[in-house]
């Protein structure tokens, strides 16, 4: 069942697509809220399937970046909610749109390709480690905290543990020995470092 | 026969382990003798002490055509259980164990010194924690039932408290899986790799079983004896 997190202002809206949503044994909406306080640890603590999103909650600053400033992982598909104008700048963004006119059949239609889609997105994405990722998981066999983590590099330890999450999904290692024995194997860093 | 066969206290032992292979791990854990013609599972259990009925919901547990229900959780015989897991525990220290180290330094020996002894370090500190898993059953929960058995209660412990214990032992064998599977790339050992994932995937597959006996069948047995 796939888990799907809600963030719409209008109650009534909410209230309906959930309705809707739940209708379907395939999903359920686990997570909805109004605004976007704490949607970044929400997002990072719950890792929902389908995150439904209502662009006009989007503040000017996260108007370039929404998964970025939501941590919303790039194999999350992210639905818009629409029913006022926003440009494409932002809704390119998105995966798909969900209008304000669409009936029950063609949203659960539009959420079903979504998951087919990504089940597929994922088999060919790229498992290779980001530069910053490398990094990072060099900090980790050498057996650094997050926190000590977040301080090296000037990031937050949000963004740490959303780097740890990737590195993890990448490469298919869960323990810090796992990852240490892989930074070796690729020669990222030598046994003495770890000594 | 097919593997999903439900295993009856009627049959013939000497059946049962062509139905699944592991069935013979079970019969050797419960301390039984290959060797017994065509006896039944009863007749045989009978000679070796054993108590049919626990023997087959044990051979049982794994398959998905038939589920534990209550009637298979009866106490009496719960110190043959205890006896079959730390059998089971012993087999793991003396075979399963010592088999995949030796397999790790087969392999790891074609690679450079960094990955041998990353390999080496890993397995060794698996292989510590997984003693310190064991050990913690050995020296306190299974004391602690052998004490419920004879009437002694141990207000500190209960086997909730067992059940918060499984930690990342089974992670640490999945990572190693994938780091042969996905990122040991010399093609000449294969068959060192080969004989490695071999290994694991047995020693997986053991400790699953062992996991869903203690789960499905040694807790709920415990919480029962707890309220008695």
């Amino acid at each position: 069942m796939k888990k799907i997190m809600i963030v719409e202002p209008s109650p009534i809206v909410q209230e309906g697509l959930k309705r809707i949503i739940e209708d379907t044994p395939e999903f359920s909406v686990e997570w909805s809220f109004y605004d976007t306080n704490r949607l970044k640890e929400h997002c990072l603590s719950h890792n929902p399937d389908i995150v439904i999103f209502n662009p006009s909650l989007i503040g000017q600053s996260a108007r370039n970046s929404i998964r970025h400033t939501f941590e919303i992982d790039d194999t999350t598909p992210l639905v818009a909610i629409v029913y006022s104008f926003f440009d494409n700048e932002i809704l390119s963004q998105f995966d798909t749109e969900i209008g304000i006119n669409d009936n029950n059949t063609r949203i659960i239609n539009k959420l079903q390709t979504l998951k087919n889609d990504t089940s597929s997105k994922t088999k060919t994405e790229s498992e290779t480690l980001s530069d910053r990722e490398n990094e990072i998981l060099v900090a980790i066999a050498q057996g650094l905290t997050n926190k000590e983590i977040a301080e090296k590099y000037y990031i937050s330890i949000h963004t740490v543990i959303s780097h740890r999450k990737n590195i993890v999904k990448k490469t298919g290692i869960k323990t810090v020995s796992g990852l240490t024995v892989y930074a070796l194997l690729n020669n990222l860093i030598s046994y003495d470092d770890i000594e | 026969m097919h593997k999903n066969t439900i295993i009856s206290v009627d049959m013939k032992m000497a059946d049962i382990i062509h139905i699944d292979l592991y069935n013979l791990f079970i019969i050797n854990r419960f301390g039984i003798h290959l060797g017994f013609g065509d006896k039944t599972i009863e007749e045989v259990c009978k000679n070796e002490n054993v108590d049919p009925r626990l023997f087959v919901t044990v051979c049982n547990i794994n398959n998905s055509t038939k589920s534990i229900d209550k009637t298979d959780i009866h106490t009496e015989h719960i110190l043959q259980l205890v006896n079959f897991l730390k059998n089971s525990h012993d087999y793991y220290r003396k075979i399963r164990l010592p088999e995949v180290k030796r397999s790790i330094f087969n392999l790891s020996k074609f690679y450079d010194a960094n990955t041998e002894k990353a390999l080496g370090h890993f397995f060794d500190e698996y292989i510590r924690e997984f003693k310190n898993h064991i050990e913690y059953e050995e020296n306190t929960v299974f004391p602690y039932i052998k004490g419920l058995c004879d009437g002694v209660r141990n207000d500190d412990f209960s086997i909730n408290k067992f059940e918060d214990h499984h930690d990342n032992i089974e992670e640490k064998l999945g990572d190693l899986k994938n780091i042969i599977i996905k990122y040991m790339s010399k093609p000449e050992h294969d068959l060192h790799k080969l004989d490695l994932l071999d290994k694991l995937f047995q020693l997986q597959d053991d400790l699953n079983r062992h996991t869903m006996i203690e789960d499905l069948l040694l807790t709920p047995m415990v919480s029962k004896l707890e309220t008695l």
